[in-house]
């Protein structure tokens, strides 16, 4: 009969599931001993190079055999070849490491194994064209990264992988492709730290070298930002990006316009811890910037404004009542 | 790299011909005499390698009785790469039925499709009805692969399949190739694998609740 | 299925091969039970049918003729009025079409979806997501619905404080809201009404929310129902891609009712199509003398050019198939549905219709794919809410389908539009009249090229046009529906709404197979009781734990030869 069967099968087959498990646990163990062995021997041959590849795809968090493997390379096999061979063994540790890295996109080990590979490729191919090697590596890691930021754009690693790219690159894309770059990845979604964190990287060097207008653009940023604080108030990496926007606030009239704009969406949500930790925030900054151009009583106001949301906060933000009682000790200082 | 195909291949014929029988010895490289019709499966698999090291995946389709009252669905003829039309050598109107189904072939199938015709029960020779010359030249008329199998002995059934295995790669549609997914499932822009969800990772939560 | 006497004996019959009866079929077969399927058509899908469009002209003209002698053609007639059509000559790719009857979005989260992957049917076809929903706005013009917090980001038709509050009214809708305070009270309360007076949504949010998020038809469709329909759909969104909604191929529906099918046929199922059934007679069949059980029923079924008659345990037929005595005999599983007619057009076109939005996101650096705010569409859903077009409705919506050779639906170049719309009152005026509005401002979206210009364009033309109305059979009146369990069922009929139909059907299905399956079960007992069919494995107890059995790793064989 039908379900009869079927608790049969699957008992045979979780018998069958068990026997191999512990036929490959012991397979593991005997290969790690092996390669530390070898390892402890001093062992550069070709032939412990093979044995760490096995036991890395097996186990990729083993720091020390990829360090291993970096010795092997560098004092066993790269001395006696050709710059072409060990371009070619590099670019097969950087295939091997892409393969590692689908499945474990965040084993801090691979990322410094690549790193390793990209910054040893050799002069080459020819005399003519010695940055051949170099440049087409870099040009495909670039692809690299953007595969994996696909996969998952929260990648932190990932992220800090392109900026390190881009900077070892000779002939980089220019910022304002990697601005549209930001812009694609936040507006896909909003809630991600890392690119909003490299836009501002960006915005900054393109301010700082002239090539855009950075009034305009700031402004076009603030607009941005707003959409997003908007459409949902509770994600933090909106705001600390604004904040950065804010700068030091030495423009009062945008402090000034930027705390209204974030006071009507308090109105319209009350309930918004963010909106008035920042609202707090920036009037505390009026008064330590601009407290001449402000009269007592308007200073007041913003100190009692302040101390009100503060004590709010304590309230809707247990976890962190410390922290607003020391910035209200601070405001009355 | 040796190349890789999968073909959906669709069976035809009376019942009664021993189509099911033919893909079970085929797939399972069994014959059970008293096996009633169908065989209870959505569709079969098989892979055939070939001398040059290509392999052939085929995707085999049962009528699954549907054609006893002509009640075959579209579906089953759809994106099918081949197909195997059945006849009984010991009956003769078993070969006329068979006339009828690759006419409806013409009809509703693929313009490309690979046609196979098969005389199955090799092994009761003694009771031909249906001889090879016959069948063979009925077969070159119409540009059919033609062959003689018993399902129940085993004799020709290889061959057959084989046969077909090595002359679909070289009318396959791209879709065929790499052993990918169903042919026609994902051939278009767009296609989706219902085994398959989107890559999340966090990039689809609508209201990030 | 013994032979007695020229009869063919199961334990049930089904009448249609629509897609609620096509997933019973399959249901009742993998459970064990033997099962014989009717089509009066010669093809699979019944009501849901895809047919190419030499079946479609067939299909319209079979209901436009005068009465006939057969149940089901007399009742297909009567639910199919106002059949007219234009319709050019032969196609070269006629075949290549497969135009549904009953076009269906189908939600990536559902019972549909469950039903195709734990039956397996899920390997017989393909789907396609939808690519786009959007709300008209002007001749030409359409405006994009924020569906994702994305969206709603992107959108530069929305103010901050409405996508602040549009965002607080899709997360409620995503939240156990049952009983919120915002919603107690309210669940009767026309939808587009609470969302105003709750949410503060504007205008053009909450009729975006209404017709493109919940699929409103109707301006007195209310909050509670409308919420739970956008709560299922955003928790679809993101399952295989942005949209909630998959499109199968080959016409949606009929070709799932097909996979279906054979699904049933794999494990035992009998198909007859194309055969109309001449007569349906009962008979009862007395208890054993032993026996404390009562008569049960048999229903014998004859059918034209069939030499054999088909007698069963069970009769599962829809309306069409029986006469008026059969239908008061008959057990009519009730559902809520309000009957309701529907007004109907499909258009063939061979250009591509583009969604052009009068305002697009502009944003620093941005990416170049919209550098136009205009897109070609393939598989997408155009909605026009109440009062958007003058000589339109007021109280309904109308929705356009659009499919193209991506969703396997046409030949390349070619687009199928299904447009519907619900009949609130009842009207004098034809289907044709009802919706031409709709059609040509559709048509006034297609791409006629890049070689003309927007001012020198003429309207193209639809090769091929039909309309009618659909009518839906009249829904059981209460003291109907409680009658003691016969063996005659007529199962609840589905859902009409495009986004909802096809979860209806696998619903409709389901609860259908439980009743059914407790008669079989009950009947098996009884034969069991009588002497003559021991050791009868026709007559097992059957085990019946789920709506699918679970599927077991041997059905498909793959070996290396």
């Amino acid at each position: 009969m039908h379900n009869v069967k079927r608790v049969q099968y699957s008992k045979e087959v979780l018998e069958a599931r068990k026997q191999r498990d512990q036929a490959r646990l012991k397979q593991y163990l005997a290969l790690y001993d092996r390669v530390f062995d070898k390892r402890k021997n001093a062992d550069f041959s070709q032939e412990a190079f093979n044995s760490t590849t096995s036991l890395l795809r097996i186990n990729s968090e083993l720091y020390t055999i990829w360090n291993y493997r970096r010795n092997i390379m560098t004092n066993g096999i790269f001395p006696s070849s050709e710059p072409s061979k060990v371009n070619s063994m590099l670019n097969d540790d950087l295939e091997l490491t892409f393969e590692l890295l689908k499945q474990h996109p965040k084993i801090y080990w691979i990322w410094t194994h690549r790193r390793w590979c990209l910054e040893h490729v050799p002069d080459g191919p020819t005399d003519d064209d010695p940055k051949g090697w170099k440049t087409a590596n870099w040009k495909k890691e670039l692809f690299v990264v953007e595969k994996m930021l696909n996969a998952d754009a929260r990648n932190f690693h990932a992220w800090n992988y392109r900026r390190y790219i881009l900077a070892s690159m000779d002939n980089p894309p220019p910022q304002t492709s990697e601005l549209a770059y930001t812009t694609k990845k936040i507006e896909a979604n909003f809630s991600n730290f890392s690119a909003w964190h490299q836009r501002s990287k960006v915005l900054q060097s393109l301010w700082d070298e002239g090539k855009i207008d950075e009034r305009s653009s700031r402004e076009a940023d603030f607009e941005l930002v707003r959409n997003a604080m908007y459409t949902d108030p509770d994600d933090q990496s909106v705001w600390m990006y604004h904040a950065w926007l804010i700068g030091s606030g030495n423009d009062l009239p945008l402090l000034r316009r930027e705390i209204q704009s974030i006071q009507e969406l308090l109105d319209e949500q009350p309930d918004s811890k963010w909106c008035m930790e920042s609202i707090v925030r920036y009037k505390k900054l009026i008064l330590r910037n601009h407290a001449s151009s402000l009269s007592a009583e308007e200073q007041e106001k913003l100190r009692s404004d302040c101390s009100s949301l503060l004590v709010t906060l304590e309230d809707i933000d247990p976890l962190r009542r410390q922290r607003y009682r020391h910035m209200k000790q601070e405001l009355l200082a | 790299m040796s190349k890789q195909f999968q073909f959906k291949l669709v069976l035809l014929g009376e019942s009664a011909v021993g189509k099911s029988s033919l893909v079970l010895r085929f797939v399972k490289d069994q014959f059970d005499d008293y096996r009633e019709s169908t065989i209870g499966a959505a569709f079969l698999t098989q892979t055939v390698s070939l001398d040059d090291g290509t392999t052939v995946k085929f995707e085999i389709w049962d009528t699954a009785g549907q054609e006893r009252y002509k009640s075959l669905a579209p579906m089953y003829y759809r994106n099918a790469n081949c197909a195997v039309v059945v006849y009984d050598i010991t009956q003769t109107a078993s070969l006329e039925k068979a006339r009828s189904w690759i006419r409806e072939l013409q009809r509703q199938a693929d313009p490309s499709i690979v046609i196979a015709l098969c005389g199955n029960k090799s092994d009761l020779s003694a009771r031909r009805q249906v001889s090879q010359e016959e069948a063979k030249k009925y077969a070159d008329e119409e540009g059919l692969m033609w062959g003689e199998t018993s399902a129940k002995s085993g004799e020709g059934v290889a061959d057959i399949f084989t046969a077909i295995a090595k002359k679909l790669p070289l009318t396959a549609p791209p879709s065929a190739r790499g052993g990918a997914a169903r042919p026609g499932a994902s051939g278009k822009p767009g296609g989706v694998d219902l085994n398959k969800q989107a890559n999340a990772a966090g990039a689809n939560e609508p209201c990030n609740c | 299925m013994q032979a007695e006497t020229g009869s063919m004996d199961v334990e049930v019959v089904i009448l249609g091969t629509g897609l609620r009866e096509a997933i019973l079929a399959a249901a009742l077969s993998k459970a064990g039970f033997t099962v014989a399927h009717l089509d009066y058509n010669e093809y699979y899908g019944g009501d849901d049918a895809s047919l190419s469009l030499d079946e479609l002209r067939k299909w319209a003209r079979e209901r436009s003729e005068p009465p006939h002698t057969s149940n089901y053609l007399s009742s297909q007639r009567a639910r199919f009025t106002a059949v007219s059509s234009s319709w050019e000559a032969v196609h070269a790719q006629a075949r290549h079409f497969s135009i549904s009857l009953s076009p269906t979005t189908l939600p990536s989260v559902g019972p549909l979806i469950d039903s195709l992957m734990a039956s397996g049917s899920s390997r017989y076809g393909g789907f396609k997501l939808l690519e786009r929903v959007a709300l008209y706005d002007k001749p030409g013009y359409v405006k994009m619905v924020p569906g994702s917090k994305e969206d709603v980001f992107k959108s530069s038709e929305l103010g901050l404080l409405d996508k602040r509050r549009l965002m607080r009214f899709l997360m409620f809708a995503t939240s156990e809201f049952e009983d919120k305070p915002e919603l107690v009270g309210h669940e009767d309360t026309p939808f587009v009404d609470f969302l105003r007076q709750t949410f503060s949504l504007n205008e053009g949010a909450s009729i975006a929310v209404a017709y493109a998020l919940a699929f409103n038809t109707t301006t007195s469709d209310t909050t509670l129902p409308a919420l739970q329909r956008i709560r299922r759909y955003l928790r679809s969104a993101g399952r295989y891609g942005p949209s909630p909604f998959l499109v199968g191929h080959y016409g949606g529906a009929g070709e799932v009712a097909q996979g279906f099918c054979r699904l049933s046929a794999v494990h035992g199922g009998i198909y007859i199509l194309g055969r109309e059934v001449t007569s349906i007679t009962t008979s009862e069949i007395p208890a054993p003398p032993s026996s404390t059980a009562s008569p049960r029923t048999r229903y014998t079924l004859a059918l034209q050019d069939f030499p054999e008659q088909l007698s069963c345990d069970v009769l599962i037929s829809t309306h069409d198939y029986l006469d008026p005595s059969l239908k008061s005999q008959a057990t009519r599983i009730s559902s809520d549905r309000p009957s309701q007619a529907i007004a109907r057009c499909i258009a063939v076109i061979d250009k591509p219709i583009v969604f052009r939005s009068s305002q697009f996101s502009n944003s620093q650096g941005a990416s170049e794919d919209e550098t136009d705010g205009s897109t070609q569409v393939d598989t997408a859903l155009l909605i026009f809410p109440p009062s958007c077009l003058e000589a339109g409705s007021s109280t309904a919506a109308a929705n356009v389908l659009i499919s193209g050779p991506q969703a396997y639906a046409a030949p390349e170049g070619h687009f199928l539009l299904h447009l519907s719309m619900p009949l609130v009152e009842p009207t004098s005026r034809t289907a044709e009249e009802l919706l031409k509005p709709y059609l040509d401002a559709t048509l006034s979206m297609a791409d006629a090229g890049r070689e003309t210009s927007a001012s020198e364009s003429q309207p193209i033309r639809p090769s091929h046009t039909l309309f009618y109305v659909q009518h839906l059979p009249t829904p059981p009146s209460p003291s109907d529906a409680s009658q003691s369990l016969g063996s005659l069922f007529v199962p609840p009929s589905d859902e009409t709404m495009l986004s909802e139909l096809s979860d209806s059907a696998a619903t409709n299905a389901e609860t259908t197979f439980w009743k059914v399956v407790e008669k079989l079960k009950e009947i098996r007992r009884i034969k069991r009781e009588s002497a003559e069919t021991e050791g009868d494995k026709s007559v097992e107890e059957p085990v019946v734990d789920s709506f699918w059995p679970p599927i077991s790793d041997t059905t498909v064989v793959d070996q290396d030869w």
